[in-house]
């Protein structure tokens, strides 16, 4: 019995053993690295966190909103998700309507502001981004077609503004509300192949229940168990008719 | 090398094993799981705050008697214009964060009473069904792990135990949690280890464990490439057998065996009913399946492992770790149940 347990145990663990490797070195990096670091929180200054020496957090003057509510609920009557808050140093209203998509209007004066140029992008990251490495590129992403894997193309259109060094710190601008919609490094970048490696989706990394990491966990549990008697049998069975 | 490495694998085994045997189960219910159950949502529907008109004028935003906020928003609940003034928040929703509601049309502080809370909760619920309970807690809520904030929990009396969450800054919807979403978590928390409820994966426990199943996985593979070079690790295509004279230490009587060569000797002479003394099954470890022969064999790693320098030159090799094919006479000692089958 242990024999063929010992047999089965070699051959299984020759077809998915490597995957085995696989799951402990890509789960490694992924509990071992810190989740908020890997999300790039290093990377953004945190503008509605309390002041930070360095960086004055901005509060907002409510007695300098000239364009009221009112005036742009009149303008805008189906306007929706309405937010004030700033766009570097100007007040500025966000909000969504069903005919425009996304609209970003000053508060001061009611003019709607036009969609993000290159130079107002990269201004704009460079406001939220907490290193000072200079612009390696600046790309503006308004295809389904051209959006990269790392980014949804819910958050169309981007600037992608990428910042040099090591670890490519990126950036996704929205072009009309002017928000920082996510960011990216080498880390994270790392972390979403370790994800596609350790459930097995190969393409995006979106799919848990795909039936090749299925037939491997099942090959994989068959031989952990038969692994889990041997074990037994060698910490705690010391009796020597074993060859039966 | 050979004994340390085998060693460390069983001794990891069994350190992880009990754990390794739950990433796999778990690891399988994911696979397998409906994900639309298992997160919650089968009866949740979006909540339409939306006012049918708003003819009251808003409260100008210079009247506000607040300072400090960094963010506002208009916000619609139930119908109801409030002004959510943010003051902090972090990266995260479930971060602690410190936000004000406050009534568009008064100007006054307003906090989500309980009755607005409860007709939120069966809104968002697709189906009747009644409330047992709705309370504001505060951090920690069990059922939420990470989150940071006071959250509204409304109890309904539905067959799955549903508990919907509130966020009682916003009057959003932060889930349904019922006996399918509880499972999940349960899955999850089995996954990530996470026996002291952090609420995440990165803490120390996960840490070293995966450490240990790395290891484990270098060594079982190290132990594989060990077996392939010495030839026990190949398909053989074509059937082929071999005629060996096996004499029996004991007994000191031969017969002429025709052995598989595609299996180790310790297999093939099993299936012969001669059956070698051992504990490990045939895999290196015991030392216990030795036979002796007059040719010269190469001598593998569990054998200088196992059998000390004389008995190798005497010519004492481990019947595991070699194949019928390499040899023409054996001499071998049998265990008392195979001599009896005899």
């Amino acid at each position: 019995m242990i024999k063929k347990i010992r047999k089965y145990h070699k051959w299984l663990m020759a077809f998915v053993g490597i995957q085995f490797l696989i799951w402990s070195l890509t789960g490694l990096y992924m509990v071992s690295m810190d989740i908020h670091f890997i999300h790039g929180e290093h990377l953004r200054v945190e503008h509605l966190r309390e002041a930070s020496p360095q960086q004055s957090s901005q509060t907002l003057a409510l007695n300098k909103v000239n364009y009221s509510l009112s005036d742009l609920l009149s303008e805008y009557p189906h306007a929706q998700n309405i937010t004030l808050g700033y766009l570097l140093d100007k007040q500025v209203y966000r909000f969504m309507t069903h005919a425009q998509g996304k609209v970003l209007v000053d508060a001061s004066s009611g003019e709607r502001l036009a969609p993000l140029n290159e130079a107002q992008a990269i201004t704009v990251a460079q406001y939220h981004f907490t290193g000072s490495a200079a612009v390696a590129s600046a790309t503006l992403i308004k295809d389904v077609e051209n959006t990269p894997s790392e980014l949804s193309a819910r958050h169309l259109p981007v600037w992608q503004i990428t910042f040099a060094g090591f670890s490519s710190p990126t950036f996704y601008i929205n072009q009309h509300t002017a928000e920082v919609v996510t960011t990216r490094h080498l880390a994270w970048r790392a972390f979403d192949w370790m994800w596609r490696f350790h459930i097995m989706d190969y393409d995006d990394g979106e799919n848990v229940a795909n039936w090749f990491l299925l037939l491997i966990a099942l090959l994989g549990c068959v031989a952990a168990c038969m692994g889990a008697v041997l074990t037994y049998q060698r910490v705690f069975n010391t009796s020597q008719a074993g060859a039966k | 090398m050979f004994k340390l490495n085998t060693s460390l694998h069983k001794w990891l085994s069994l350190l992880v094993g009990i754990q390794l045997l739950i990433w796999l189960g778990t690891g399988l219910y994911f696979n397998l799981m409906d994900h639309q159950k298992a997160s919650g949502s089968v009866h949740l529907r979006s909540v339409d705050h939306n006012a049918a008109t708003h003819s009251k004028p808003l409260m100008p935003l210079s009247q506000l008697a607040f300072d400090n906020a960094k963010q506002l928003k208009l916000l619609w609940i139930l119908g109801h214009p409030y002004y959510q003034l943010t003051f902090e928040s972090g990266a995260h929703g479930y971060q602690h964060k410190d936000v004000t509601l406050v009534d568009a049309h008064s100007g006054d502080i307003r906090p989500l009473s309980e009755t607005l809370v409860r007709t939120i909760a069966l809104k968002s619920y697709d189906g009747a069904v009644s409330i047992t309970s709705a309370h504001l807690l505060t951090p920690p809520i069990d059922e939420l792990p990470r989150e940071e904030n006071p959250v509204w929990q409304v109890k309904l009396d539905d067959a799955n135990h549903t508990n919907v969450y509130i966020e009682a800054s916003s009057g959003a919807v932060l889930g349904h949690f019922n006996d399918d979403r509880r499972l999940h978590d349960l899955m999850l928390k089995l996954h990530f280890m996470d026996y002291f409820n952090t609420g995440g994966f990165n803490h120390w426990l996960i840490i070293v464990f995966a450490i240990a199943s790395l290891l484990l996985s270098m060594t079982g593979i190290t132990w594989l490439v060990e077996r392939f070079k010495s030839g026990q690790l190949r398909i053989m295509l074509k059937p082929s057998s071999q005629q060996v004279t096996v004499t029996d230490q004991a007994t000191a009587q031969s017969s002429v065996l025709t052995l598989s060569t595609q299996e180790t000797l310790f297999d093939a002479l099993a299936q012969h009913n001669v059956l070698l003394p051992s504990n490990c099954g045939g895999g290196g470890t015991c030392g216990l399946c030795r036979i002796h022969s007059e040719q010269a064999l190469k001598i593998t790693p569990p054998e200088q492992a196992r059998l000390s320098k004389s008995k190798l030159a005497e010519g004492y090799r481990l019947a595991c770790q070699h194949k019928a094919s390499e040899v023409t006479h054996i001499t071998v000692r049998t265990n008392k149940e195979s001599a009896k089958a005899q």
